[in-house]
């Protein structure tokens, strides 16, 4: 042999790639049949909770391919999670960021999903609230507050709420269908009081610059609120009817929850915010404890009634997650460049125009 | 000029009576490529960048042999399975961080999805022919040689092999062993096609044979 080097190499590339073609075609061949196990594992001890936990709406907005691609993750992450679902446990709902339909740190029909699946469950024993939001639109906060009560009224099981770094306004109401609230001692909670709008008069402005900008309307008050024209006596009372209104609705539901008197509320509830210790000492928390504490104070609680003595309460967590793949990534920078606004205030979900419980 | 009808006529012309270590070549390198490709993909492009080096540098010897007038010392040179390991002994660590810098880069430009890798794979296409026939030439350079070999002629080049489609079609209905004599075909019509660049480069005097030496 003239060329032997060559030929050593030559061997060599070959076994590399026949060790690492073997090797991942093993790999595969393994990985297939480990898969099939687990999933058939998955599904005979759960069978009954997946029915309803992927509904179509729930991820009717997106496309179908992303679909089954999220259906899929959110089988694999929830599968450890789904283990534990046979004992009594307490789901840990996480209420993180500001109340509206859809943002980044907070989806509507996640938590309303998450309430429901909670209320179908014959092995959960209650909800525990944490909250860690600043509130946000009236018709959301209202709507997650409704359905807790109704997940009280038909499976009388306990609701409870922990205040993280901030539980005011919305959070404080969604807070309110608790039966206990507790708090860490640097919440800040309260700010009860309504956003109904906001009015920005540019027209001084526009008369400087020399802008003449007309919007032809029918109706007296149909321009009301735009910047090129002034609000009058009229439509202020029209703004303040509705924050009026809905205050009323905020301090009644507070009063209710806080077995305090409307007149009592009204006194606390000027807007402000109260730190843990000063919403104890007004009765707006129940008790000023750490997050474990917490926990452990609600399976002390939990364990006294007969039905669960036995069987100790584990907690299940449960937390939103903004599905962010790099398509998404690129759907959000086109949508920048075509509506900038609308990614700025991306964070708040789309508030424009609509009454907010909001501590700003 | 860019004349592919050309390069496949000269391809089938050096290969005709010829066609033993082509195929057996060609045997080895599929062989090889459909094993690593079920590994990772950088480890694939290795495989390939070595092995076409290496077969690259039989036909490019075979090219010689057969233009070569009769009775002179290269016209007796026989083209054995020795040729293929020669070119790979020479050139293997050349061939493999050139597949390397050549993978970088076009995966870098196939971020801006797709079109622009498939223009960039073109670009860098010439460069294990430059690298087969220049033994001493870094990866590097033979990457910038391809750059300016292939100005203004990569759609030819995506014509040429959109030209072996129907053979590719054929050869996969015969379960990928018509691909043993498609890819002698293929290679040696490129090699004519690199000869003919490289030509016309220095022609355009785009290229001089000092930016062939290391």
């Amino acid at each position: 042999m003239k060329h032997k080097k060559g030929l050593i190499i030559l061997i060599t590339i070959a076994v590399v790639s026949v060790i690492f073609g073997s090797h991942s075609i093993y790999k595969k061949i393994h990985e297939g049949i480990h898969f099939a196990k687990e999933e058939a594992e998955v599904t005979e001890t759960f069978s009954e909770d997946f029915s309803d936990e992927f509904d179509e709406e729930d991820f009717a907005s997106g496309d179908k391919f992303s679909r089954i691609i999220s259906k899929s993750l959110s089988k694999n992450k929830d599968s450890s999670i789904k283990r534990n679902l046979k004992k009594p446990y307490v789901a840990v709902i996480y209420i993180t960021g500001v109340i509206s339909e859809e943002n980044k740190t907070y989806n509507q029909k996640w938590l309303l999903k998450k309430i429901k699946n909670a209320k179908n469950d014959p092995n959960n024993r209650g909800i525990l609230l944490k909250i860690d939001s600043p509130g946000g639109t009236v018709y959301e906060s209202d709507e997650a507050y409704l359905s807790l009560m109704e997940y009280k009224e038909a499976t009388k099981r306990p609701v409870f709420a922990y205040f993280g770094s901030l539980a005011a306004s919305g959070g404080y109401y969604i807070g309110c269908s608790a039966d206990k609230i507790f708090a860490n001692r640097n919440t800040l909670t309260g700010s009860i009081g309504v956003i109904a709008g906001g009015s920005l008069d540019a027209t001084g402005l526009l008369d400087k610059i020399g802008v003449k900008m007309t919007t032809i309307t029918a109706g007296r008050n149909k321009n009301m609120g735009n910047y090129n024209a002034p609000l009058t006596e009229e439509q202020r009372a029209i703004m303040q009817s509705i924050a009026d209104e809905a205050y009323e609705q905020f301090t009644g539901i507070v009063a209710d929850s806080r077995k305090m008197s409307i007149s009592e509320i009204k006194k606390l509830a000027d807007g402000r915010i109260y730190t843990a210790a000063q919403a104890q000492k007004n009765g707006l928390v129940d008790e000023i404890c750490s997050f474990e504490n917490a926990k452990e104070s609600i399976k002390k609680s939990l364990s006294e009634s007969e039905e669960n003595s036995k069987k100790e309460v584990n907690f299940i967590e449960y937390k939103y997650q903004f599905e962010e793949n790099w398509m998404s990534f690129l759907y959000g920078a086109a949508s920048f460049a075509k509506n900038p606004e609308a990614s700025i205030y991306g964070l708040l979900g789309n508030t424009a125009g609509k009454c907010l419980y909001l501590y700003q | 000029m860019f004349n592919r009808v050309q390069y496949k006529k000269d391809a089938l012309a050096t290969l005709k009576d010829n066609w033993n270590i082509p195929c057996l070549l060609a045997i080895v390198y599929l062989i090889l490529t459909a094993l690593s490709t079920t590994g990772t993909s950088i480890l694939c492009a290795c495989v390939s960048g070595i092995i076409c080096v290496g077969m690259t540098f039989t036909f490019m010897k075979m090219i010689v042999v057969s233009h070569a007038l009769a009775g002179t010392e290269e016209a007796a040179e026989k083209i054995s399975f020795n040729t293929f390991l020669e070119g790979i002994e020479s050139r293997w660590l050349t061939a493999l961080l050139g597949s390397l810098w050549n993978l970088l880069w076009v995966s870098l430009w196939s971020l801006l999805f797709v079109i622009p890798g498939i223009v960039k794979a073109y670009s860098y296409s010439m460069m294990f022919y430059v690298i087969a026939e220049n033994p001493k030439i870094g990866a590097m350079k033979a990457m910038d040689i391809s750059k300016v070999l292939t100005q203004g002629h990569k759609a030819n080049l995506f014509m040429m092999d959109l030209s072996f489609l129907g053979w590719a079609f054929l050869s996969m209905l015969s379960c990928g062993i018509g691909f043993i004599w498609l890819l002698p075909y293929m290679v040696m019509a490129k090699t004519y096609a690199y000869y003919d660049l490289k030509r016309m480069a220095f022609a355009q005097g785009k290229l001089t044979p000092a930016d062939f030496e290391a």
